[in-house]
């Protein structure tokens, strides 16, 4: 904590201070991620994609030396099978699933790689109805997929059509909110500090 | 087989935990046995659940990693290391040179510590209590070592965006040379007392096989993972810090059984030695942190980055995503235990009930990382 300490703290008495001016960065160029050179690997998956993948509707960008597809929900399971059949890809390991809550958009992440090739893949679909976001379960081609599915699906309120298990994992059974959803906000802690949390509007 | 499918009558389910000293935490799983055999298992996790991702989407920076010792609470310079590495990378900062080797000698210790816990709590769980008590002998020296870099025996908080919180103690590196001597001969010791053990091996050659096709499936990493056969290790595959220039091998099992599952972890540490050796022989005098501006200053740039780490016990991953504030946007953590526990079903399926506690102790589960 001695990082923190060094600043000073205004009281909670205190009227909030103006922010403070934020000093001048690097002028700004590409996001950090475009700034890392492309990895030998990544471009060799982004030319196979290129010819491979006419018909799968996607956006690619490189980020941080790797691959990065983005793809409506649609397309998602023609575009997994194939990224686990397609022996120029033979992705095996589904090393993660994520889902982010952008308030406008939900977004469920898959971070790939194959044993074989020794490349990785981001996979992502973006899900527009935040109430009701609804996808489909690639379970039945990573098994590996199902907790993290099951995660996301409490966390965020995301229902994976075709899960073979969709229970709750972590929360309880009768908790009904989805705490990572952004507006789910948790109890201001740091309330005296600027810009950390916001105090609900309720008391 | 073929007598016991005709015996088959009702199936009993056994309730194990959450309270259980088998479970190393708490953890729930409901068997479901026929006679002796183990039929199918339910596992249910949360019990540990402190809400960590939401807990970083509301801390600063910086601070998450205060929580990150609290995931993985075995190995946290681990946890550290691959948050500090996902941070720079996102703000484009390298962490200078003596840094980074102290953080892959630390990381590396922390390593066979953790390994230490596994090895005295493994052997427990087949039955054989000694070992417990020379495994936490052994661990306990290094303990002492980390409270004199970090101040904390656990909870060190020492790794930061750009190096590190301070410099290492005086004559650490002269007081880690003398030790190191002594941490390998504790490692044969532990090697000696319980790996050619008849009973030992009777209880674990050949349990709990899990192939590697279903490892690769069900998302197994680490230890798990190569005691299937695979050469996998993301300090190889991913390369990170300094490893590309450390001299060090990846063990394999060949059986994917619960005995490889250990000889691996032993073989680790015998090799986790050596990185620290060759660390320390070239650890540079100098600065020990890149400067980053502080709270409330501290800014990271829009992007977002997975980053991951060869842990003790797998792939430990992280997905941060900056939306350019104080705070990070989202934090997504992949626990290799999380993942390793998936595969537990498969590989109890079939195997005697006695053997259920040695196969889930084989997984080497830390559940404040499954749960987050």
């Amino acid at each position: 904590m001695a990082d923190l300490d060094e600043q000073s703290q205004p009281t909670p008495s205190e009227p909030a201070p103006p922010a403070r001016p934020v000093p001048a960065r690097a002028p700004a160029g590409p996001p950090p991620g475009e700034r890392t050179p492309v990895k030998p690997t990544a471009q060799a998956l982004a030319d196979h994609l290129a010819l491979a993948w006419p018909d799968v509707e996607h956006h690619a960008r490189f980020n941080f030396g790797d691959i990065e597809l983005t793809m409506p929900a649609g397309q998602l399971l023609a575009a997994v099978e194939r990224c686990r059949n397609d022996p120029a890809l033979a992705f095996d390991y589904l090393m993660c699933v994520s889902g982010v809550d952008y308030e406008t958009s939900i977004e469920v992440v898959y971070h790939l790689y194959s044993y074989q090739h020794h490349h990785h893949l981001t996979l992502k679909v973006t899900l527009a109805d935040c109430d009701r976001p609804t996808l489909d379960s690639v379970t039945a081609i990573w098994p590996a997929a199902d907790w993290h599915e099951r995660e996301a699906a409490e966390m965020l309120g995301i229902t994976f059509l075709g899960h073979p298990d969709p229970r709750p994992l972590l929360l309880d059974d009768d908790v009904d909110e989805h705490p990572l959803r952004r507006s789910h906000q948790l109890v201001a802690v740091y309330a005296d500090r600027p810009g950390i949390v916001e105090e609900p509007d309720d008391d | 087989m073929t007598t016991e499918r005709a015996l088959r009558t009702v199936d009993m389910h056994i309730n194990v935990g959450p309270q259980h000293p088998a479970t190393h935490g708490v953890f729930r799983m409901v068997l479901e046995v026929d006679g002796e055999r183990v039929a199918g298992c339910t596992p249910y996790i949360g019990y540990l659940h402190r809400g960590f991702e939401k807990l970083a989407e509301n801390e600063e920076w910086q601070e998450v990693i205060i929580h990150l010792d609290r995931t993985d609470y075995i190995s946290q310079f681990n946890n550290e290391l691959c948050y500090a590495m996902g941070m720079e990378r996102l703000l484009g900062v390298e962490p200078p040179e003596r840094a980074e080797y102290a953080r892959v000698i630390l990381a590396e210790l922390n390593r066979i510590v953790s390994h230490m816990m596994f090895y005295g709590a493994f052997g427990a769980d087949v039955g054989a209590l000694t070992p417990f008590l020379y495994a936490f002998r052994e661990r306990e020296r290094l303990q002492r070592l980390f409270e004199a870099v970090s101040g904390a025996r656990l909870m060190h908080f020492y790794f930061r965006a750009g190096g590190l919180k301070e410099d290492l103690p005086e004559g650490f590196a002269d007081e880690l040379r003398r030790m190191l001597p002594a941490v390998q001969h504790g490692i044969d010791e532990c090697d000696r007392l319980l790996t050619q053990n008849e009973v030992f091996l009777s209880r674990t050659v050949g349990v709990g096989k899990l192939a590697a096709s279903e490892a690769i499936a069900y998302g197994c990493s680490g230890p798990v993972l190569r005691a299937s056969g695979v050469r996998e290790d993301v300090r190889r595959s991913d390369p990170y810090s300094l490893y590309p220039t450390l001299d060090f091998d990846v063990p394999v099992g060949k059986n994917g059984d619960c005995f490889d599952r250990y000889w691996v972890r032993l073989a680790e540490m015998r090799e986790s030695v050596r990185i620290v050796q060759q660390c320390l022989d070239r650890l540079p005098e100098g600065p020990i942190r890149t400067p980053v501006p502080r709270y409330p200053h501290f800014r990271v740039e829009p992007g977002e980055i997975y980053v991951h780490t060869e842990n003790p016990r797998g792939d430990y991953g992280l997905y941060l995503v900056s939306k350019g504030g104080v705070q990070p946007y989202r934090v997504k953590l992949r626990s290799p235990c999380f993942c390793n526990l998936m595969a537990l079903g498969p590989m109890l399926r079939d195997s005697y009930l006695a053997d259920a506690v040695v196969i889930l102790g084989s997984l080497d589960i830390v559940l404040g990382e499954v749960d987050r």
